[in-house]
């Protein structure tokens, strides 16, 4: 009996705890050790306002990613994610054009992306037709929408648009000037994005909506049994995801002064990557906000480093590929093991 | 009496559900053909099956995997990567026929790439246990860009005789590129729904663990599904390159969406709505005729996604609630 004991506390020891725990970051891990590599390899790399660069240009992708955690976390997927950003950017740039001011101009854009959202929610929640399938009819519809308002795809430029929506993008809240003469100019972006994360983080965390979104996406039958309202809360998730990603494509379009048709496939692919790579940093293999941030700025590094390397573009997916496979592997790997 | 017709009429209801999704595809065929004088000619309707053959193959690579993998969102089976599969297999063909190659030689090299990268995605998931939907997103991107490096994005052009036949030779009335169609779906409609392999992954697909139980050895045949996947993503690639005449940058990006539309939509043909390689066939068919149909009827290209999207929400809305009432449990 004593001997169990003994046995039992050596196994629950601080040190062990503390490398288990080590271990459950791995993919952390991976991403500081990518990090090293681009140091020693790139002089620049680890300068402040390379730093600076970095986070304002994975502000975007951080708040797509953000929004699509919701639909993620209830359950369902959204492909319609990059229709919200599209449509987010052009309802606020068109706005703009006819004269309105940035206020409503960004509110009809928001209003765009939650219209996206309820759209989507009516066939998955009132006709339960699988997400997978409507979200991808209205990526059709979106996409083809966009191009009968831009004349088959040409961008909307708008070079004189308003100072306070250019600020929402363009605008910065830091800027130093080191000795050598650079500038390292942190983006107003980077404050929204990280805020919109804290808010979503608590949120998922700690309010009951949050809580009951995860209780959905485990087993929707047994939310239903236990008297959550599936329907309503779900639809509230594809809304929320909607205007999230709606405000990323106004941000986007803020950082170029124009709407570029169809720019939102871009992002639909890393933020479906950064939003399944924090499920294999939770114990649960639950979606959240902290490992989706780390997987955003993870393919904001790789991205970066590759191009201060002077690696061709061609190369980049290449690496990128590599590098997500063998920080998944790892970090299977390791938690296999540990089982 | 009147029971008996009742009970008559709900059997002759559910006779019909059956066949809601076939209905459906039969109505929008009616009105292109109502609409368009040539769209119910043999002619258009080779074109209509040879345009769809490639992507009906892959389709059919598609279902095999979300058969055998369940419809969980996170942990389900997809591969991503199968539309850039197909074009990783173009390229290489095309590029080594143009450095002088057989096709022979330059095929078989592509085919077998495909099933490496084939086996590489089925060693991440079944071994590795990494989520199918991550592993195969990565090895999207490693494929897109191993395209880029190969084609250096440019369009690379294949004047081969064996090539220009296959994508024009007819054989009993019908040309070739429909016969491999015809010969795979085929096989695969055998394979997965009137075999003991058939069971096994269905029974992986309903339930793993218990599949487990009963003595099925899981990771061997989910590795199988998605060899089976590239195996068809690279016979689609033949394809591909004859009917192109070589490679075009971006076609792995235009087949993604395509192959998951018509993977995930080939539910909407089964009664009990799950995949299966009949209703992955017509749903290819149905996504190539939606595409011949409207240009036919000239609906300027800007509407023609718009129009796809919208029919595909339909006739899935449709087919899931008529499934729905006729069912017991919701």
């Amino acid at each position: 009996m004593a001997k169990l004991v003994v046995k039992n506390s050596v196994h629950q020891s601080p040190v062990l705890r503390l490398g288990s725990n080590t271990l459950h970051y791995s993919t952390l891990i991976a991403l500081l050790s990518v990090v090293f590599i681009f140091f020693f390899t790139v002089p620049s790399f680890l300068s402040m306002n390379n730093l600076a660069n970095i986070l304002s240009q994975s502000a975007v992708l951080a708040l797509v990613a953000i929004g699509l955690c919701f639909i993620v976390t209830s359950g369902g997927i959204d492909l319609s994610i990059a229709v919200s950003f599209d449509l987010g950017a052009m309802v606020a740039v068109i706005a703009l054009q006819s004269g309105l001011g940035w206020i409503p101009a960004i509110l009809l854009g928001l209003t765009a992306g939650a219209t996206v959202g309820l759209f989507n929610s009516f066939f998955v929640v009132k006709l339960k037709i699988s997400a997978f399938l409507v979200t991808l009819g209205t990526l059709f519809i979106g996409e083809s929408i966009e191009k009968i308002f831009t004349r088959g795809g040409e961008p909307i430029y708008l070079p004189g648009m308003d100072e306070a929506f250019q600020f929402l993008g363009r605008g910065s809240f830091l800027v130093f000037e080191s000795s050598t003469g650079a500038v390292a100019n942190f983006k107003f972006s980077i404050l929204l994005a990280l805020f919109i994360a804290v808010v979503a983080h608590f949120t998922l965390k700690r309010t009951v909506y949050g809580r009951k979104l995860y209780a959905i996406g485990s087993s929707q039958e047994a939310a239903r049994l236990s008297g959550i309202p599936v329907g309503r809360y779900t639809i509230y998730a594809f809304v929320i995801t909607g205007v999230i990603c709606a405000l990323a494509g106004i941000i986007g379009s803020s950082v170029l002064t124009a709407f570029t048709p169809l720019s939102g496939r871009y992002y639909l692919m890393d933020a479906i990557g950064a939003v399944f790579i924090s499920s294999t940093l939770s114990r649960q293999a639950r979606v959240n906000i902290p490992g989706t941030i780390i997987g955003v700025l993870f393919f904001g590094i790789v991205a970066n480093g590759l191009n201060l390397m002077g690696i061709s573009y061609y190369w980049q997916g290449v690496v990128r590929g590599i590098l997500i496979f063998l920080i998944l592997a790892g970090n299977s790997i390791i938690t296999n093991k540990r089982k | 009496m009147s029971q008996v017709a009742v009970s008559n009429k709900a059997f002759n209801m559910n006779g019909l559900l059956k066949y809601s999704g076939y209905i459906a595809f039969i109505l929008i065929a009616v009105y292109f053909t109502w609409s368009s004088p040539v769209f119910l000619t043999l002619h258009n309707v080779k074109n209509i099956l040879l345009q769809s053959s490639a992507l009906g193959i892959v389709s059919c690579g598609m279902t095999a995997i979300l058969i055998g993998g369940g419809n969980h969102v996170i942990k389900g089976g997809i591969d991503l990567s199968l539309a850039n599969n197909l074009a990783l297999n173009v390229a290489i063909t095309a590029v080594l026929i143009n450095q002088g190659f057989s096709i022979i030689t330059a095929f078989s090299v592509a085919f077998l790439c495909s099933v490496l990268i084939g086996i590489i995605n089925a060693f991440s998931i079944i071994k590795l246990k990494i989520i199918p939907l991550l592993s195969t997103l990565a090895m999207m991107y490693l494929l897109q860009g191993m395209v880029l490096l190969i084609t250096n994005n440019t369009v690379v052009n294949v004047t081969d005789p064996v090539m220009i036949s296959l994508a024009t030779t007819e054989v009993l009335g019908l040309p070739i590129q429909i016969w491999i169609f015809a010969i795979i779906g085929g096989t695969l409609y055998i394979l997965f729904h009137h075999s003991i392999f058939g069971n096994w992954v269905h029974a992986i697909g309903g339930n793993s663990q218990a599949a487990i139980n009963a003595g099925i050895n899981v990771t061997l045949i989910v590795g199988l599904t998605y060899v089976i996947a590239s195996i068809t993503a690279a016979i689609a690639g033949l394809l591909v390159s004859a009917r192109l005449s070589g490679s075009v940058p971006g076609i792995g990006d235009l087949m993604l969406l395509d192959v998951l539309l018509a993977g995930y939509m080939s539910a909407i043909f089964s009664r009990l709505s799950i995949p299966n390689m009949t209703g992955a066939i017509l749903s290819a068919i149905f996504v190539g005729m939606l595409s011949n149909g409207f240009t036919l009827i000239n609906v300027p290209t800007y509407w023609v996604y718009a129009i796809k999207g919208a029919l595909i929400l339909l006739a899935v809305s449709i087919t899931t609630i008529q499934q729905r009432r006729g069912t017991v449990h919701g």
